[in-house]
């Protein structure tokens, strides 16, 4: 079980999480939903040790949670510049000598010799997920992970996940939109304030949405259509 | 030396040495300013080795290298992801760029001074790229560390605003991100004003400035939003790459005009005095004039080669290398300038031109 007792964290007056508890299980797919700026990838990033937790305790398996164990994919993963797909992932050799990157590049066919650089935004993506599946984490936190993935790789990450899960490894991925999540998470967390953090489960993924959002956008649409008739009575839009 | 930190380190050099190729293998201009900086290179230091100077400028060059490159490092997280220790890294990759400055230093006048270009890459791996400095502070230091740098920033920010009203992001940007090595710059100047070096140091200061603040290349769409014709668009950046520099520039070179004049007031009398401030200012007014020029051209060759930034520094750093091995000769500089200029604006106009279609 991955536990999160009483966690802190805040950016100098700016208090993103306080008193937060939550627990996920070991072996299983968690989606983390949230509004923008609601703290999702402060969340995912304090797991993986590269932010500094003010207070709390993280434990995994009862004992106190090891950044080694916990692999992130960012939102734009990192790569050194000029550097091939094949030299990118042999990186992650050194941590896992099982993994091999041109078995494993089965599953998305990259150019792997070709330098990085020349990849759409989608094929940097998918190279950094399978470096991060090289890295065999214990934890694996996944932000935004079906950004720029087409359509089709979206449904193989997503079985891929599964099969990931079910294999030992706790999946943790973010995600602006609860749809995507609910055809292959175990739980979805739901952070709508800095004490507010909602866990559901299964049975409750038909609901989710509406109890996610019960209001419409009545007031903003209201404002968009206010503006829209302003500046068509001020002759369009400003250039 | 751990394995994956040999294996970075010789990514590294590979994409150093793929970059050099492209760049010289692709453009006949780029390759002549490949060979033009290593011929002016290799004169300006058989010349001057000997000279006190160098043991100064030979270091400050790998300080501004390295210094450079550690700003822009975005690879903490990925290699915290890695496991691997950032600062055993960044001192492995540092000290092998100081080996040319090492190398160069052990023919000089003194080459104990070879120890320099270690320790000072040794110094700058140790601390954190400021981009993620805030991360590594306790709480209640990052909490000091927030409410001071809003105060200053805000003051900062009002000032300079205040004083360029323009969207000179470059200049925004650059303050923000290097406003550590500004302080630095302004006390050393301040420091170094009754030093006979002072000239010298206050010129490289003042190029390597406008060359940290015009390195990034911002995006295409906010070159497209500032929507003009090229060469208005051009005469535009120019003119608030200028405004930016002369404003954070001018202080610390008025501050060692006066800390040199009052420094050297009471040991002078007043006819070595009269002779001796107005051959200062005359230097300090033709340095000024030179680095402003040398600003000018940075402006210039950011939209000469945009959006490659390898590509504009390596144009910007082979002119600032030409001007300064041919400070001893003005009409050569003059010449070397008026070329760079003269094959510079229309290239940039020409890919501003491009953009804007």
């Amino acid at each position: 079980m991955l536990e999160l007792q009483n966690l802190h964290i805040s950016y100098g007056a700016h208090t993103v999480f306080a008193s937060v508890n939550a627990t996920f299980r070991e072996g299983a797919v968690h989606g983390i939903v949230g509004s923008n700026g609601k703290g999702k990838t402060t969340f995912l990033k304090a797991l993986a040790g590269m932010i500094v937790v003010q207070s709390g305790e993280m434990l995994l398996g009862g004992a106190s949670l090891n950044t080694r164990d916990c692999a992130l994919l960012e939102i734009e993963p990192f790569f050194y510049p000029r550097i091939t797909g094949a030299e990118y992932l042999r990186l992650f050799q050194f941590n896992n000598p099982d993994f091999t990157g041109v078995d494993w590049n089965r599953l998305f066919a990259l150019p792997l010799d070709d330098e990085i650089a020349t990849y759409s935004a989608g094929m940097k993506k998918k190279l950094a997920l399978l470096g991060i599946i090289g890295l065999k984490p214990r934890v694996m936190l996944l932000d935004e992970p079906l950004n720029s993935l087409d359509f089709d790789t979206s449904y193989l990450l997503m079985d891929t996940l599964r099969l990931l899960a079910a294999h030992g490894t706790t999946v943790l991925l973010s995600s602006h939109i609860v749809e995507p999540l609910t055809s292959v998470c175990d739980t979805i967390t739901w952070i709508a304030g800095e004490q507010d953090v909602q866990c559901f489960e299964r049975p409750e993924f038909p609901t989710l949405a509406q109890k996610l959002r019960p209001g419409g956008h009545e007031e903003q649409i209201a404002l968009v259509k206010q503006l829209l008739g302003h500046h068509r009575s001020d002759g369009g839009m400003e250039e | 030396m751990q394995p994956i930190l040999a294996y970075i380190l010789r990514l590294r050099l590979n994409a150093f040495a793929r970059s050099l190729r492209s760049l010289t293998g692709r453009d006949p201009f780029g390759l002549a300013l490949a060979l033009g900086a290593i011929l002016g290179c290799a004169v300006f230091f058989a010349r001057n080795i000997h000279r006190v100077e160098m043991i100064i400028m030979i270091p400050m060059l790998h300080l501004a290298l390295v210094n450079f490159i550690h700003g822009m490092r975005k690879d903490a997280d990925f290699l915290a992801g890695l496991g691997v220790s950032r600062r055993l890294l960044f001192l492995w990759e540092y000290s092998v760029l100081a080996v040319p400055a090492v190398c160069l230093l052990a023919f000089s006048a003194y080459p104990q001074a070879m120890v320099l270009p270690v320790v000072l890459s040794a110094i700058i791996a140790s601390t954190p790229p400021f981009a993620w400095s805030h991360r590594r502070l306790t709480p209640s230091r990052q909490k000091a560390f927030f409410s001071s740098q809003k105060t200053l920033l805000h003051a900062l920010r009002k000032f300079f605003t205040w004083l360029v009203p323009s969207l000179a992001f470059e200049w925004w940007g650059g303050l923000r991100q290097r406003r550590l090595a500004l302080f630095i710059l302004w006390t050393g100047a301040f420091l170094l004003a009754w030093q006979p070096l002072l000239l010298s140091a206050i010129l490289f200061f003042l190029v390597i400035t406008p060359i940290e603040f015009y390195g990034t290349g911002e995006h295409r769409s906010m070159v497209q939003a500032l929507y003009r014709s090229p060469s208005q668009f051009l005469r535009l950046k120019v003119s608030q790459g200028f405004c930016g520099y002369a404003v954070l520039l001018t202080p610390p070179v008025m501050l060692g005009m006066v800390h040199y004049i009052l420094r050297n007031l009471p040991s002078v009398s007043a006819n070595t005095l009269s002779a001796q401030v107005p051959l200062f200012l005359a230097s300090v007014v033709a340095s000024l004039a030179v680095s402003f020029i040398l600003a000018s051209l940075c402006v210039v060759a950011k939209y000469a080669f945009y959006v490659e930034g390898m590509s504009f520094m390596f144009a910007v750093s082979s002119m600032v290398t030409l001007t300064l091995a041919t400070l001893w000769h003005p009409y050569i500089s003059i010449i070397g300038l008026s070329v760079s200029f003269s094959i510079l604006i229309p290239k940039a106009v020409k890919r501003l031109r491009i953009l804007f279609s």
